[in-house]
């Protein structure tokens, strides 16, 4: 569980978004705890407010809610929401991105079309 | 003012080194008065005993010199005041010294019971008798000269410990020359330079008026005046205590 | 309570102004970093916070009581000096013993629970530790004694990776269990840059900079690329240093990046702390 200090992006924004992942994967079941700020702070290493930056992100999202005087647990359809905005996100973070690159490299439509096909053949 | 604290602790420090004292004199005492118990009891007075205050001031004086560094750089990384730890000190030093005259005071009447029990030809005097004794009469002011040695015994201690803490006061905030001026200036001054003005230009002056000095101020010039004694000791302790104060309200701690 | 101030400061060794009227506010409960370069006047500021010298100038208060001299401001205060004060001859359990006497709320048990994670032998004498060893008994120490203000000067001095962690750890878990200032002095600034929340910079006895973490890096930013584009870029923009490495060269400058100017060939990055740091105070 580490952060990369070098990204462009504030810590709290790359906690929620690991946080997330790990929601997706299935790490943290929907209804199931997650881990309180300060195991989050003492593992990452990071300042207790910034975890707790990043936990306030997550509860505005409505992907985590807090149980009063236990911690704070996934909510129901979390993982639903989060399929959607990820959905949204990744036009802009992976297609556009991907064309951008291609253009750069002179790669033609068709290229990048056949290039896509022998990944899902191959993952 | 956190002044227990400061008081508990300074008084800690001593704990060790007066039992250990006191052992050490219960010691000597045993092995010298053994040694020198008379085989034959005539009732010539053969030898006086006395002034076992004589090793406390020694004491106290040598406590008093380790009594600041630990304690103020201790104090310090813990956030106590130099106001607390001079409090601190002073109540230490007072509790240490009655303490320390009521015991020293305790065993001179002892020891006045058991030398005159096993024989006459020994004496024991508190140092307060074989200063001041000549103006009582020995045999009946029993109470007056106990209750005078254990004032004086107070008293010396306590400018005794000042005195001592003083020296280390001093030492600590002089820089590496200051030091070396007193350490090298004060012997040559009280030891060469002042006994040659005596002998060759000042006639034996500073000497003669030194003696005065003292005689008086020990109340020992006109009659016997033990009053004089104890407030001499009493002004010595609030001299050294104050000239400490002044010197340790603005000291840094050193590295 | 409020905030510990430190008002106009200065302070001369002989000729030396080491503290040039420094004024500070420590609020409560948060993880402070006071960064600067040797002698630059980090220690000798936190030696007259916490009494061990005197200002020549300048006052420090607590709710508007100076805390020099004083019993009752003094014990919301706490520092770990590089320096060892303690008597010679004071074993560890000894100095916890006492540091409850006059910290009342010296967390003893937690320490010795501590001091037995980092493997540190509580019936050694201190004065006999090594340099790593002494850091970890003055970083207990400090980590437990449960004042609102704690100084830590130098925590990690001598101590190895492992233990570097451990400290990290103890010290967001004493933070998050029992909210404290700290203001941690230490030249490892990448290793801490994530856990303090505010950055004091101190540069030739004079406060350069006070701000908030995230935004202060949120101020810098590099430009990598060839020497031509680079500069290119940079002409006009408040640049506060450069790497030279053959044809390759990276500025690092004030402001907000505009990415729309940027040459071809040349990349916009974050600074680290640390980086920053030595920037600004390479001068």
């Amino acid at each position: 569980m580490h952060l990369n200090f070098q990204d462009e992006r504030p810590i709290f924004i790359q906690l929620a978004e690991q946080i997330e992942d790990a929601i997706l994967s299935g790490a943290f079941p929907e209804e199931t705890q997650i881990p309180s700020t300060t195991e989050i702070s003492v593992t990452y290493k990071i300042n207790p407010a910034t975890a707790l930056k990043g936990i306030n992100l997550l509860v505005g999202n409505g992907i985590v809610y807090k149980k009063r005087g236990v911690g704070m647990f996934v909510a129901t359809g979390a993982v639903n929401l989060l399929l959607q905005k990820r959905k949204k996100e990744f036009t802009e973070k992976y297609v556009n991105s991907l064309v951008k690159e291609a253009k750069r490299l002179n790669l033609s439509k068709e290229d990048i079309l056949s290039m896509i096909e022998r990944g899902f053949e191959n993952e | 003012m956190n002044l227990k604290v400061s008081v508990q602790y300074q008084l800690n420090e001593y704990k060790w080194p007066v039992i250990i004292f006191y052992v050490i004199v219960l010691l000597v005492c045993t092995v010298s008065l053994t040694a020198i118990m008379p085989v034959d009891d005539s009732t010539a007075v053969k030898g006086r005993f006395g002034g076992i205050e004589i090793a406390t001031i020694i004491f106290l004086f040598i406590a008093g010199m380790n009594s600041f560094r630990d304690a103020f750089r201790l104090f310090i990384q813990n956030s106590i005041s130099r106001k607390t730890l001079f409090a601190g000190r002073l109540v230490c030093v007072g509790i240490v010294s009655s303490a320390m005259a009521l015991i020293d005071t305790a065993v001179n009447l002892t020891g006045n019971m058991v030398l005159s029990s096993v024989s006459s030809a020994f004496i024991y005097q508190s140092l307060f008798t074989i200063i001041y004794g000549t103006g009582y009469n020995v045999q009946t002011a029993n109470l007056q000269l106990a209750a005078g040695s254990l004032l004086f015994a107070a008293a010396s201690y306590l400018a005794a410990s000042m005195f001592g803490y003083f020296i280390t006061v001093l030492y600590y905030r002089l820089n590496k020359s200051g030091k070396i001026a007193v350490s090298v200036g004060v012997p040559v001054v009280l030891f060469v330079a002042l006994p040659l003005a005596d002998a060759f230009v000042l006639n034996n002056a500073i000497n003669e008026g030194f003696k005065k000095f003292l005689l008086f101020a020990f109340g020992l010039s006109n009659g016997v005046k033990p009053w004089f004694g104890i407030v001499t000791l009493l002004l010595t302790f609030a001299f050294f205590s104050g000239i400490s104060w002044l010197m340790i309200r603005r000291a840094a701690v050193k590295d | 309570m409020n905030s510990l101030i430190v008002s106009d400061v200065t302070k001369y060794y002989r000729d030396i102004r080491a503290l040039n009227n420094v004024s500070v506010e420590f609020e409560r409960n948060k993880i402070y970093g006071l960064l600067g370069r040797n002698g630059a006047g980090k220690t000798t500021l936190l030696n007259i916070i916490t009494g061990k010298i005197f200002a020549d100038r300048g006052k420090v208060t607590l709710n508007g009581t100076e805390v020099s001299e004083n019993d009752e401001m003094l014990r919301n205060i706490f520092m770990m000096s590089e320096r060892n004060y303690y008597p010679e001859g004071m074993k560890v359990t000894d100095a916890f013993r006492w540091t409850k006497v006059f910290y009342p709320g010296f967390d003893e048990e937690r320490a010795v629970r501590l001091a037995d994670q980092f493997g540190l032998g509580t019936n050694n004498k201190i004065n006999s530790l090594s340099t790593g060893y002494g850091s970890i008994f003055k970083l207990i120490t400090a980590l437990c004694v449960n004042v609102p203000f704690v100084f830590l000067d130098e925590p990690v001095l001598g101590l190895d990776a492992n233990h570097r962690e451990l400290f990290y750890r103890a010290l967001i878990e004493c933070y998050s269990e029992n909210p404290a200032s700290y203001i941690i002095s230490t030249h490892l600034i990448e290793e801490v840059s994530a856990i303090l929340e505010e950055i004091i910079l101190i540069r030739n006895g004079e406060i350069i900079l006070k701000e908030s973490r995230d935004e202060l890096l949120y101020k810098y930013y590099s430009v990598t690329g060839s020497i031509s584009a680079v500069d290119s870029y940079a002409a006009g923009r408040k640049v506060i240093g450069a790497d030279i490495l053959g044809g390759m060269k990276t500025a690092y400058i004030e402001g907000i990046p505009d990415r729309n100017s940027v040459p071809d060939g040349a990349e916009i990055s974050k600074i680290d702390l640390q980086r920053l740091f030595i920037q600004l105070t390479n001068a």
